[in-house]
């Protein structure tokens, strides 16, 4: 039953909030060592408010992890653990206690190491208000998944996003993250932004050339694989039908380059924005179109790879190819015909849309 | 055995479903109509799954005062069935046990009746419609539910399992478990004693023959 309750309500909320885990991950590990953590317990406890906020923040994830176990159990599939409110009530508080603790696992930890600092601080009263606040939100998770089973089924009649304009294939994919991953739009978009950004603030110092600015472009493309991947999942799944319409080759890339090209467009604005006063005009061009067919020719590969079965990590040799012509200083339009060479194969393909 | 009171759903402006008050005895009732005519939003609504206006009472069970205790009442399959893909039917029978106690045979014996082999170990992601189909009614007929709604029920099964689930419903029957169903293929249909059928079209009752 562990098993059961760790894959149908803890991974699944973990994969939806994967880009968040990802960000904090890195923050916390990457960007701070542990006498900074120190630094920051010792800080929030000096801080006559800050140990307040703190059962604020963790009551603000718990309601995110009680509204999104809610919504889970509102999806069609999820149906049959309906049957869970019939359980005997120590299977069920056991089965609730197991997700509660898994989901927050990441926070009481941190919240543990906080307190320690904050005894050492003397500040008794607010690390007891911190953990009664964590059995409260425990408590009342077990209730309001309690009532969610007593009640019918709230059912989600999916509006269309757009309800008046016919929504052209292109344009599938973005909705799609819109309304599916907008987290991982999000943190993909902010990542690739903040990278770009700061190789661009380097780049204007003079001490690079523009292999530099192609390697940050190779990053960022492969920043968007989570993206590229939703799609290959989209095509595999509810976009399947569409691979029997006999789809000429020239419209299955249109619609591929002018829905990435969206995806695409707030690297593209960043190029042309920041690139403008330290490159020429042609660069600027060059470095887009790049970009583009760097994502294109990622895309290409996965259908590759799905297509003859092939292990993903191949993907890891492909990089360091791209890596290895950049060195070499290869002309990025060179780069950039190999990645369109890899993608208009796959759209020649029969069965790839 | 069942009873619905002033029972009304809609969805939006576009779909109504009115069927006011409703008593069904116990036996074998079946629900026709063509598709989008409301059989399946009842089926659900009286299955506990969605909310609707009014009221429903199976066996002197509320459902709005007692939804729980009214839940262990019923087996519900429905007629395209949808589970996690990453879990085993295996894993489903666990949860269904659990909360609907059932003899140590019952599985076993529902398994054998349906035709359902080693799949039942595999993702259910890797389930043809059928074995879906099978592993939705399997999971209806756990423990002893009063009554047992199946939406479609032969839609998609093989003819063998055709069989053996007409010769299951009889069974039950007999045994007191009474039966909802639609089906829109009339053979398996005729083997039942049916106490009523009640036509449906565009939401509302247009004919109950046998009440």
């Amino acid at each position: 039953m562990k098993e059961l309750s760790i894959s149908a309500f803890v991974s699944p909320f973990y994969r939806q909030y994967l880009g968040f885990w990802v960000l904090l991950l890195v923050f916390t590990t990457v960007f701070m060592e542990y006498p900074q953590h120190v630094l920051l317990a010792e800080f929030i406890y000096r801080n006559p408010i800050l140990p307040w906020v703190l059962p604020l923040i963790f009551l603000s994830f718990s309601m995110l992890v009680l509204s999104f176990q809610k919504e889970l159990l509102c999806k069609p599939s999820y149906a049959i653990f309906h049957h869970l409110g019939l359980w005997p009530k120590t299977e069920f508080r056991s089965h609730i206690f197991q997700v509660w603790i898994s989901t927050h696992a990441f926070f009481i930890v941190y919240l543990g190491f906080l307190s320690i600092y904050g005894i050492k601080a003397h500040s008794y009263l607010s690390v007891f208000a911190l953990w009664l606040v964590i059995i409260f939100s425990f408590v009342l998770h077990l209730n309001q998944i309690k009532k969610t089973f007593s009640k019918p089924i709230k059912e989600r009649l999916v509006p269309r996003p757009f309800k008046r304009l016919t929504l052209p294939p292109f344009s599938w994919l973005l909705v799609q993250l819109k309304e599916k991953r907008p987290l991982l739009l999000l943190s993909t978009k902010g990542l690739s932004l903040i990278l770009l950004s700061g190789f661009f603030t380097s780049y204007a110092t003079g001490r690079y050339d523009i292999r530099w600015l192609l390697f940050a472009g190779l990053i960022a493309a492969y920043f968007h694989l989570p993206i590229l991947m939703e799609r290959m999942k989209m095509e595999a799944t509810s976009m399947n039908w569409f691979k029997s319409l006999p789809s000429h080759p020239w419209r299955k890339s249109r619609e591929h380059i002018i829905g990435l090209s969206l995806i695409l467009s707030p690297e593209i604005l960043m190029f042309f924005w920041r690139g403008i006063e330290v490159l020429s005009a042609f660069e600027v061009g060059y470095l887009a179109i790049y970009m583009l067919s760097l994502v294109l020719g990622l895309l290409g590969l996965l259908k590759w790879i799905r297509l003859k079965s092939y292990d993903q990590r191949i993907l890891i040799p492909a990089f360091f190819i791209v890596f290895i012509t950049i060195i070499f200083s290869f002309h990025p339009l060179f780069i950039s015909i190999l990645g369109l060479c890899l993608f208009v194969l796959m759209m020649r393909h029969a069965y790839e849309q | 055995m069942l009873e619905l009171i002033d029972f009304r759903k809609s969805y939006g402006s576009d779909f109504h479903l009115e069927i006011g008050s409703l008593n069904l005895e116990a036996g074998i009732h079946l629900i026709l109509g063509e598709n989008g005519s409301g059989k399946s939003t009842l089926l659900k609504a009286v299955a506990g799954i969605h909310p609707f206006e009014g009221e429903i009472v199976l066996s002197g069970v509320s459902i709005s005062k007692d939804p729980l205790k009214y839940r262990k009442l019923i087996g519900f399959a429905e007629a395209e069935p949808l589970f996690p893909d990453f879990l085993s039917l295996e894993d489903l029978i666990q949860v269904v046990v659990k909360a609907k106690p059932s003899s140590p045979t019952q599985v076993e014996d529902l398994k054998e009746t349906l035709k359902i082999g080693a799949f039942s170990q595999q993702a259910i992601g890797s389930y043809s419609s059928g074995m879906l189909k099978k592993s939705a009614l399997l999971l209806a007929f756990i423990g002893d539910p009063k009554l047992i709604i199946l939406d479609e029920a032969f839609t998609t099964l093989d003819v063998g399992t055709q069989h053996s689930l007409t010769k299951l419903v009889q069974r039950k029957s007999k045994e007191g478990t009474s039966f909802l169903l639609t089906s829109h293929q009339n053979e398996p249909i005729t083997a039942f004693d049916l106490i009523s059928t009640i036509s449906l079209n565009q939401g509302r009752i247009i004919e109950h023959e046998g009440a």
